[in-house]
């Protein structure tokens, strides 16, 4: 017996159709709901723009929100909104005085006698919840669930793929009509400080598996855009062992016992001023060199400026991507989206990330919270592709401790590159040191650098000097005779 | 957009208007509403009567949909008063109509309306 195949219909909602699970199924009854102002007749448009067309058309039913020709008038703000569809593959229907009457019989048989008429593939009512509660106003003894259960019932015969859209104050306004449509979509709008961050959850898709808990997204001229978790393709032809990466310092290639490996992660945690930007303009630069292209998500500085001149010519020519990024309001989601999109376009190999303090100042307030987690996942999609990736970490030197990241980042990596100050002599030097190389050997020499115009020069191992980290260093009276000892994780 | 108004084939201008105004409220009240409509009409009223000052009895007398005011008051004017002040009715509410949503979408709108009566919009859009 063939059992029935359900067709998903391609949202046009940029990142939806993965978080819906491979898009939306066809003659569903949906339910879109969440408080004013969270994009609700915003996301239906778009979609209702996207999949109409002459043979598939749409019917907008509009009752007592906002009235039609502001919903008009706002919503041709918006690319996706085509004129020329007007009243050729979508209509628009005001239901006002069948609402206002306050007996939901009559609003069904008006959407009836519509349905009748135009035999739409689409259907929207925009909002039930007005529907509703004049006919509560009005002291109507409806039963909404009935109300609903019927509405499902006429629009799933006439094979039209339905939502209602809503306002529900909050997570906890549930309804005993959510159990009747075959999906719950909720937008959320949260603020926090001066970040506003919109949240959509798929509470249920009957038949599909959606993924699972808060996916941001955005609205801007162009509609909504939601961020859905990184997944790529995990690079399976990667070789063992994996080849290695010059950082364009050939000293420090040979600490780290030959540079770094392919899809690794590297931080590089120093105090400010101390030479991260110039190491990761160097590890972007060589790559260039070889023929990689590489992309920075540049948060502080100025990614032309501070880098030097070879790498501005590099992204001049289109060498080196930069995501150049200073609001408040991201998601780690987005960025990772935005990196993903670059990486793709580009065919990019290796990624800066200038800073992670940065980046942590970049997201909303609310992401904050789940930065290590979401860190972390970013990372490991990312890595997984064979992209190589290299971090910055801003830390201040205490010289009590020893720390790589504020964040607790530093587990999350598979390698560290720690710079310090130093004081010698009256004098403020710097020194660097390869701290974790996962399965690899490595040096575990502390070496002093200076930086001049052509970059990292690592220079001598302080032998001379002992407790280095201290921050104040005292001279040694006795020579050391130890090897340069090589560790191996 | 401009309302252009055919005078070759008017016949009694009073009913001819009134035909017209009810077919215009015919393609606008289901989508914007019966309100929304007759908010439309009364504004346009409101910005006719400076010019044509006799209007201001219709305003006065409004029933939604129903353009009997209308046309008991052009039916009280020459020929040539009623067809140009019906004209001014009508530009006033293409004007205001685009105004809010654009005068490519306004024109799509009232397009079955000019083209059952037989007038011509001039003038540009300012989306296509």
């Amino acid at each position: 017996m063939n059992k029935v195949r359900i067709n998903h219909l391609a949202t046009g909602i940029p990142g939806l159709d993965a978080v819906l699970g491979g898009g939306l199924p066809e003659f569903s009854f949906n339910l879109l709901v969440g408080p004013p102002g969270s994009g609700k007749t915003t996301f239906a448009h778009q979609l209702m723009f996207a999949l109409a067309t002459p043979a598939c058309s749409a019917l907008y039913f509009t009752a007592l929100g906002e009235p039609p020709l502001k919903m008009l008038r706002y919503q041709q703000q918006f690319s996706f909104f085509d004129n020329e569809k007007v009243n050729r593959s979508i209509r628009f229907i005001n239901l006002g005085e069948d609402t206002a009457a306050g007996d939901t019989s009559r609003v069904l048989s008006r959407i009836a006698t519509e349905v009748k008429k135009y035999s739409p593939a689409l259907v929207f009512i925009d909002s039930f919840r007005s529907v509703l509660l004049a006919s509560h106003q009005a002291g109507a003894a409806i039963n909404s669930q009935q109300f609903i259960l019927e509405l499902g019932l006429l629009l799933v015969s006439w094979n039209a793929t339905t939502f209602l859209i809503g306002e529900y104050a909050a997570e906890g306004d549930s309804s005993p009509i959510f159990c009747v449509a075959d999906g719950l979509i909720w937008l959320r709008q949260t603020t926090q400080r001066n970040s506003i961050v919109r949240k959509m959850e798929i509470v249920k898709m009957r038949g599909q598996a959606t993924l699972p808990g808060l996916h941001t997204f955005r609205i801007t001229e162009e509609g909504l855009k939601v961020f859905s978790p990184t997944v790529l393709p995990t690079d399976s032809n990667r070789q063992q062992p994996l080849p290695r990466l010059s950082m364009g310092v050939a000293v420090l290639d040979e600490m780290m016992g030959g540079g770094l490996p392919r899809g690794y992660s590297l931080l590089v945690a120093g105090p400010s001023g101390s030479g991260k930007s110039i190491l990761a303009a160097s590890f972007l630069a060589e790559g260039a060199r070889v023929g990689e292209t590489g992309i920075i998500a540049a948060f502080e500085q100025r990614p032309h400026q501070a880098r030097g001149p070879v790498v501005a010519e590099l992204i001049a020519s289109g060498r080196i991507g930069v995501i150049d990024t200073r609001t408040s309001t991201l998601s780690v989601d987005e960025i990772a989206m935005l990196l993903v999109q670059s990486i793709q376009r580009l065919g990019a190999t290796r990624v800066v990330i200038d800073s992670l303090s940065g980046f942590e100042l970049a997201l909303a307030p609310t992401f904050r919270e789940d930065f290590r987690e979401s860190l972390a996942r970013m990372l490991a999609a990312l890595t997984n592709t064979g992209v190589t990736v290299l971090m910055t970490s801003e830390l201040e030197d205490r010289y009590y401790e020893l720390g790589f990241s504020p964040y607790g980042t530093a587990f999350l990596t598979d390698s560290i590159i720690m710079q310090r100050y130093v004081e010698i002599d009256s004098r403020l030097e710097r020194v660097m040191a390869v701290v974790k190389m996962r399965a690899s050997g490595h040096s575990n020499e502390l070496r002093l650098f200076h930086i001049d115009d052509s970059g990292i020069k690592i220079d001598d191992r302080l032998a001379t000097h002992a407790a280095l980290l201290t921050g104040s260093p005292s001279r040694r009276h006795r020579k050391l005779n130890r090897p340069i000892a090589v560790t191996h994780e | 957009m401009t309302i252009v108004q055919d005078t070759t084939d008017v016949g009694q201008p009073a009913e001819a208007a009134v035909t017209l105004w009810r077919d215009v409220w015919m393609e606008l009240s289901p989508i914007i509403g019966a309100a929304g409509a007759a908010a439309l009409y009364e504004r346009s009223l409101f910005l006719t009567i400076a010019e044509y000052p006799w209007l201001k009895s219709v305003s006065d007398s409004l029933e939604s949909g129903d353009f009997n005011a209308l046309r008991r008051e052009l039916a009280r004017q020459t020929r040539a008063d009623a067809t140009a002040a019906n004209a001014a009715l009508l530009n006033a509410l293409a004007q205001i109509l685009g105004k809010l949503i654009g005068a490519s979408l306004a024109a799509r709108l009232l397009q079955p309306v000019w083209e059952k009566h037989g007038h011509t919009t001039q003038g540009s859009s300012t989306r296509s």
